[in-house]
């Protein structure tokens, strides 16, 4: 009985719009501004409105009592995928039309597990078996709505998921033995596809000026890379190896691409001071290597070579586990190469919020800025630390202590108990592979069905 | 005088066979099109009953209906004393009469990225009247369910093509169409492992299509007019085919089962502004203020959850270790949210209603003769037997642009009608003719299957006598009972009329008791319903007839068991 | 700002340049005398002193203990020694990438091959080994996986050249207990199909049994009668040592309704058992304690296994069965990073196990539930020296480990990760 009625109260509070709070008596980790002891927190309409000691409580305003506890920005994770129905639409090496966003899944409790780790803010990606896959969405973590249209955040730049290497190369040239089917195939078909959208602009611009008297054709996608080549959307570039890293970014240069972030970029230190001079950044594991061969040479110092390079690096999940325990991630920096307390925090707040050019808003405690928000019994960088709270535009929607156990939002009506899922081996990339059939996947997929699940899965 | 009537009743069922029977192969075909319905209650529009009503049906319309009207000489009367008429149901989406077809492996040599339209699923220049075939099973379905008028969508994937509007009859298909490439389908299924393969994609490539059919269509116009020194257009049959849905003059039926699929199909109407209808809509509630602003046309789906078997009393304390994978607690909690959810989608129809939003019903994934009792489901959770009736009738009449001429009992209208034995909504009611188009139909009624744990050899296999009292006269026959394949076959003979044998329907046994009914085809459509308990070698029991009553009946076994 | 970063870099710069001169580092074994340090004994609570390690094996504990002359002596002031962790179930050295099928050597063709050993298939080469040690992971028991009898697993050192030199001497069947469960958002089986699927596999278990008893009993009679069985029957003789009770059989089980079957198939076959995974013992911690049956859960940093989970509840399983009065060993159930083996018992810590269960969790229970523990588990005299120098709690994030002794050797704490962060941290050249 009791979960129903929380449920019912859990939904309702979502609903309400204006967020008025005060956070008292917090160790607040800024991460801007450095750590500021026994701090306040005012929160008014979900931003944040002061920033001090000892503020009075002011009438109807909610008061969370953070005596003994660490208070940060809501952490960003500049890569995931979960809330999403759709990760690949894996057909093709080009699928820049499609959109992630169109298959948001607000129901997803992955998203409440998010929360429960102090994550408010990520960016569902497209998979990576497409050289220019589809656009993607950042989104709030505003769990409890079934509309896929909140969990948007607004004012995020539009962002698409490109990716290199084995992948891309994996599924179609191995696959459907079509280009890509090396880094060499890899290049053209970035290359290939821009010069595509030039032409198409060109074709564009001549009928709008009347000079051709028939439409050309409309594609959605020619549409997006012309966006691309406006600097209108953002590159997020599943990457590891060192030369193709650098490959991209002579191609963005021939294009006059300003911006890059590229995604998993296992062997970036190797090629941090180009990364630095292009100005692009780097969003990466703490510690995942050798689950494929391109990231065999590997480091977990990957993060604090490219920090001290001057490159502006996240820690990401791209997994529903991972997503948990971003907090957990970053301090592996301090293990792996003596990043400071503010460098290890950034790499989770204020770095990803830059990646996806919503740092004005999010990233970091700084009157303002949305009430993000996550509480933590402990330092957020210690391994002990217990994430007990969390707020979203002011909302509470994690809280430890008077959460039910059962925090879906969609029931199956015809589930007769929920599936006990035997997923106990952490398959990498599971998700920026998800939805690519086995048989487009090749030999290695084969190889982890057969292993775990006997012959009978393997194509 | 009542006592005339039932006597009436009675004869001609068991003795003064009439020409036409049920089991008949070779009906003749009727000697009149005209068809007078004497006496039936009459809900000649959602929310309008009244009983005492005639209803005369001419030529295939509804000429006359009131309580004052007189037959004419050339009408066959239909004694419906006891009868409810409806108008004819309308099915407002479905694939009634378009056959089905074995999916295609999709071609090897095909580049997944870049298919043939067909092989993706996108077929928007197929029209339901090439395909649909009158004599479908579906389409005897549909009518004995009470349905006359079906809009019909050929089957397949993305944009499996345009509709059609048929009438249920079961004449050549072209003079039954009523309505031509009516709407345009999409869906977010698709050909695995071609573009579009997923959601994202499918959206993208609509969105695609969509733009390309308006630039091409007008680029044609353009031509058409003045072609000279213009670049030719391209042809495209689909994009051509979908010319009229993007630009508004044809509506597209949208298949959105779950809350998810409702809020992608109006995000994609919002950025096209196309005409949207939501069918099939199982988890719509969500979206009532949004649909009710978009004046969106909805269609919800018939397919409801089951309803969790409580389980019995006798299991509570013991530890069942198989089916409850977790503890008794655990359990509770997760059945109380799982009974929520299954009663919001039965609730969903009258949460609709309730928001002042109507809606018809589409049946892509529900079997017409189940269509009631799902119905029935709903009107239990809340729905209005008036909101029930309109889905069935006046919405999809004007849906489809036909409400002058369907949806309602009216002079003037086409004489689809349904009559019932009893209230439509009653768990009880069976619907005993259908008029589609003038002509009449009667439903074949389901034989039900024997109590499977009753032998092949049955007991009461074999011949008996009968004897019946009623109102002083006393009538005898014999009673056949086989059972072949785990049924019953029973076959009633009058001794004053052998020549006429009547089969027995929904026949049960169970512990000694025999139920069963004939079912007639006279004037006066009844049931005559028996239910008998054996002993030994006699039997007893009572002989019913539809608002008149119950009268003895008895009999003893002839000859040996079987 | 600028002027401290330049230094910064120089610092770094000589810092590089001092290791570059070096040869490759090299292990180093002889008598050790650990000065003054924090001691974590694990058994015998936590100890102010010294510790002497000679001939690989730790000679003595306490205060004081004199100098010898052919000891080194390390100021080991303000620094804490634990007993090196003990991973209880993982690939390490079975598999080298992943993806690469050729490099992976855990999973044998065939339902039933618990001949297969591991110990064979152990690269001491792998480059994950280094990566593993140096986050103070000195031991793990490496497994085979796949089939119902995928193997037997070993439980080895992470330092040696040879599967000999690294190895425990300690071997173990291990098995998969018929799964219930879903294999993965892909797996569209109804849940009857997924039942008989289980059903048909204990079935299988079953006549294997059977035949593995009869081959048991028709071996010691031939030894009775002094004569040889002279057969080929590789696999019954890998299961002779767990039918006859002297061995425990490794059971990987994780969904409740598995659980409990095969808490009743050990039973009733008197089957010795360890189980592993567990992923559902919470919902099951009461009848495992009644079993006596040991446990090695993990993965800890793991999604809730069913959607209506709490979403810790991978975190607290280990701690509700600990409560219940289950002995609780932890496991990575990894390969590659094996070396997060102290995050996952930290976790468990955090969520209720507590630090001190959870520091059994991967030092003394693994140690008893492979039966090592007169060699391994803790920092007792006489036990194998398998030491760690840390600069404090080797759970916590940031603690670095500063030395490594596996069997006495002075490992040193480097691996090719630490390289490539020595080599490309200030790259030269740079950017020209």
């Amino acid at each position: 009985m009791k979960t129903h009625v929380l449920i019912g109260v859990f939904l309702a509070a979502t609903n309400v719009q204006a967020q008025n709070v005060l956070i008292k008596n917090g160790t607040v980790l800024t991460v801007t501004k450095g750590v500021m002891d026994k701090t306040d927190i005012l929160i008014t309409n979900g931003k944040i409105a002061g920033l001090e000691q000892n503020i009075t409580v002011p009438a109807g305003y909610k008061v969370i009592d953070a005596t003994g506890l660490h208070v940060m920005p809501g952490i960003i994770d500049a890569h995931s995928h979960i809330a999403l129905d759709v990760v690949n639409e894996a057909t093709n090496p080009v699928t820049a039309e499609v959109n992630v966003g169109d298959a948001l899944d607000p129901m997803d409790v992955s998203i409440y597990r998010a929360l429960a780790g102090g994550v408010t803010v990520s960016h569902a990606m497209h998979g990576s078996a497409n050289a220019i896959g589809g656009q993607c969405e950042t989104i709030k973590h505003r769990y409890g709505t079934v509309d896929p249209d909140k969990l948007r955040m607004d004012g995020a730049p539009r962002t698409i998921k490109f990716a290199l290497g084995e992948n891309p190369i994996r599924t179609h040239g191995e696959g459907s033995k079509i280009v890509p089917n090396t880094r060499m195939g890899v290049e053209q078909v970035f290359r290939e596809s821009f010069r595509q959208a030039q032409v198409y602009m060109k074709d564009w611009d001549e009928y709008k000026k009347g000079i051709r008297k028939k439409a050309p054709d409309y594609s959605l996608r020619m549409e997006t890379l012309a966006d691309i080549l406006k600097g209108n959307i953002l590159i997020h570039c599943h990457s590891y190896r060192a030369d193709e890293i650098l490959m991209l970014m002579r191609v963005l240069k021939d294009f006059s691409v300003p911006k890059v972030c590229f995604q998993h970029v296992n062997e970036g230190f190797k090629v941090a001071p180009e990364l630095k001079q292009f100005g692009a950044s780097a969003s990466v594991f703490a510690d995942w290597w050798a689950y494929k061969f391109e990231v065999y040479y590997s480091t977990a110092y990957n993060a604090a070579i490219l920090t001290r390079n001057g490159v502006t690096t996240s820690i990401n999940s791209d997994s529903e586990e991972l997503i948990r325990h971003l907090y957990h991630e970053a301090a592996k920096t301090q293990r792996y190469g003596d990043l400071t307390d503010e460098e290890a925090l950034a790499l989770i707040t204020i770095n990803p919020a830059k990646q996806l050019g919503i740092d004005n808003q999010v990233g970091s405690l700084e009157i303002g800025k949305d009430a993000d928000i996550a509480l933590f019994l402990g330092h957020p960088l210690s391994v002990y630390a217990i994430p007990q709270m969390t707020l979203v535009d002011g909302q509470v929607l994690f809280d430890i202590h008077t959460d039910p156990d059962d925090m879906r939002l969609d029931i199956n009506p015809s589930d007769k108990y929920p599936a006990f899922y035997e997923n106990d081996r952490q398959w990498h990339e599971s998700s920026c592979m998800e939805g690519v059939s086995e048989l487009l996947m090749g030999e290695s997929y084969a190889k982890y069905m057969r292993f775990r699940y006997g012959t009978s899965h393997s194509h | 005088m009542v006592y005339i009537r039932f006597f009436t009743a009675v004869a001609w069922v068991l003795c003064l066979g009439h020409a036409t029977v049920v089991s008949g192969q070779d009906s003749p075909k009727p000697v009149s099109n005209t068809y007078f319905i004497q006496n039936c209650t009459l809900i000649s529009r959602p929310g309008v009953v009244q009983p005492g009503q005639h209803v005369l049906v001419r030529n295939g319309l509804i000429t006359e209906t009131g309580p004052n009207i007189k037959p004419p000489f050339d009408a066959q009367i239909i004694k419906a004393d006891s009868m409810y008429v409806y108008a004819g149901f309308i099915d407002a989406a479905s694939n009634t009469g378009i056959p089905k077809t074995e999916n295609k492996d999709r071609p090897k040599a095909i580049i997944p990225g870049n298919p043939p339209n067909d092989v993706a699923g996108i077929t928007p220049d197929v029209l339901a009247s090439q395909l649909y075939k009158p004599a479908d099973k579906s389409v005897s379905e549909m009518r004995n369910a009470g349905f006359t008028l079906s809009h019909t969508f050929p089957r397949g994937l993305m944009l499996p093509g345009q509709s059609a509007v048929y009438l249920l009859g079961d004449g050549v298909g072209d003079k039954l169409l009523l309505s031509d490439a009516t709407a345009q389908h999409f869906q977010y299924e698709t050909q695995r492992g071609v573009y579009p393969s997923t959601t994202i994609g499918v959206m993208a490539k609509f969105r695609d299509l969509y733009k390309n059919a308006q630039l091409a269509g007008n680029h044609e116009a353009m031509y058409k007019k003045a072609p000279t020194g213009l670049e030719r257009p391209d042809y495209s049959r689909e994009l051509q085919a979908l010319y009229p849905a993007a630009t508004g003059k044809q509506p597209i039926y949208v298949v959105a089962q779950k809350t998810k699929d409702v809020h992608r199909s109006m995000m994609l109407q919002k950025e096209l502004g196309f005409q949207l209808v939501l069918m099939e809509v199982k988890q719509g509630w969500h979206y009532l203020n949004e649909i009710k602003q978009a004046n969106f046309a909805v269609l919800l789906s018939l397919e409801l959850p089951e309803e969790e078997k409580k389980e019995a009393k006798k299991d509570e304390g013991k530890e069942s270790k198989s089916d409850a994978p977790v503890s008794s607690v655990e359990k509770d909690s997760f059945n109380l949210r799982k009974d929520l959810a299954v009663r919001e989608y039965v609730q969903q129809a009258a949460a609709f209603e309730k928001a002042g939003i109507e809606f018809g019903f589409s049946f892509l994934n529900t079997k017409p003769g189940d269509a009631r009792k799902a119905i029935g489901r709903m009107i239990k959770a809340g729905l209005s037997e008036k909101a029930a009736l309109q889905a069935l009738t006046t919405y999809p009449a004007r849906l489809l642009g036909l409400a002058s001429v369907a949806g309602t009992v009216e002079k003037g209208k086409m004489a689809n009608l349904v009559l019932t034995d009893k209230p439509l909504f009653d768990e009880k009611a069976v619907i005993r003719m259908v008029f589609v188009d003038g002509k009449k139909y009667l439903p074949e009624m389901p034989v039900a299957k024997a109590d499977k744990k009753s032998e092949e050899k049955s007991a009461i296999a074999g011949k008996w006598t009968y004897q019946m009292e009623a109102a002083g006269t006393v009538r005898r026959g014999t009673i056949d009972i086989q059972r072949k394949e785990g049924q019953y076959h029973i076959v009633v003979t009058d001794d004053a009329q052998k020549e006429k044998q009547e089969k027995a329907r929904d026949i049960s046994f169970k512990d000694g008791n025999l139920k069963f009914h004939v079912v007639t085809d006279l004037e006066q459509a009844g049931k005559v319903e028996f239910d008998l308990t054996f002993k030994d070698k006699r039997y007893e029991g009572t002989l019913s007839v539809a608002s008149f009553g119950s009268f003895p009946v008895k009999g003893e076994r002839q000859g040996d068991p079987e | 700002m600028a002027k401290i970063s330049n230094r910064f870099i120089l610092l770094l710069l000589l810092a590089c340049s001092q290791i570059s001169a070096q040869q490759v580092k090299k292990a180093v074994t002889g008598s050790f005398l650990l000065k003054n340090a924090t001691i974590h004994t694990v058994t015998k609570g936590i100890v102010v002193g010294d510790l002497l390690m000679r001939d690989g094996r730790i000679a003595d504990v306490g205060e004081n203990l004199p100098n010898a002359a052919d000891v080194t002596v390390v100021d080991c002031t303000g620094k804490h020694l634990y007993p090196g962790m003990i991973d209880g179930g993982s690939r390490l050295g079975l598999v080298e990438i992943d993806a690469v099928s050729v490099t992976n050597d855990f999973n044998e063709i065939g339902d039933f091959v618990p001949h297969m050993k591991a110990l064979t298939a152990v690269n001491p080469n792998a480059v994950a080994i280094p990566v593993t040690r140096v986050n103070g992971v000195t031991t793990v028991f490496a497994k085979p996986d796949g089939g119902t009898f995928p193997g037997t697993g070993a439980l080895i050192d992470l330092f040696g050249y040879s599967p000999e030199q690294m190895s425990c001497g300690a071997e173990f069947v291990v098995m998969r207990f018929p799964s219930t469960g879903r294999r993965g958002r892909w797996d569209r089986r109804t849940e009857e199909e997924q039942k008989k699927d289980a059903e048909k596999a204990l079935q299988n278990i079953n006549e294997i049994w059977e035949q593995a008893r009869a081959y048991s009993r028709i071996d010691s009679a031939a030894a009775a009668e002094k004569s040889t069985y002279l057969t080929n029957q590789p696999q019954m003789d890998a299961l002779l040592p767990v039918v006859r009770g002297k061995k425990s059989l490794f059971i990987e089980v994780n969904a409740l309704q598995d659980i409990e079957k095969a808490l009743e198939w050990v039973e009733k076959n008197k089957i010795k058992a360890v189980f592993m995974g567990v992923a559902e013992g919470w919902r099951a911690a009461d009848k495992l304690a009644k079993a006596g049956i040991p446990v090695i859960t993990g993965p800890v940093l793991n999604t809730p296994r069913r959607e209506n989970d709490r979403y810790d509840a991978a975190y607290t399983n280990a701690s509700k069965m600990s409560k219940a009065g289950v002995k609780v060993a932890i496991r990575t159930d990894n390969a590659e990073n094996t070396r997060n083996l102290p995050f996952h018992a930290a976790f468990a810590a955090a969520y209720g196990l507590g630090k001190e269960e959870a520091l059994k969790g991967v030092t003394l229970y693994p140690a008893e539930i492979f039966g090592v523990a007169a060699d391994y588990g803790s920092i007792e005299k006489g036990k194998i020296a398998n030491i760690l120098v840390t600069s404090g709690d080797p759970f916590e994030t940031k603690t670095r480990i500063e030395m490594l002794f596996i069997r006495g050797w002075n490992v040193p704490t480097e691996s090719r990760q630490t390289l490539l962060y020595d080599e490309f941290l200030q790259r030269t050249p740079g950017i020209k």
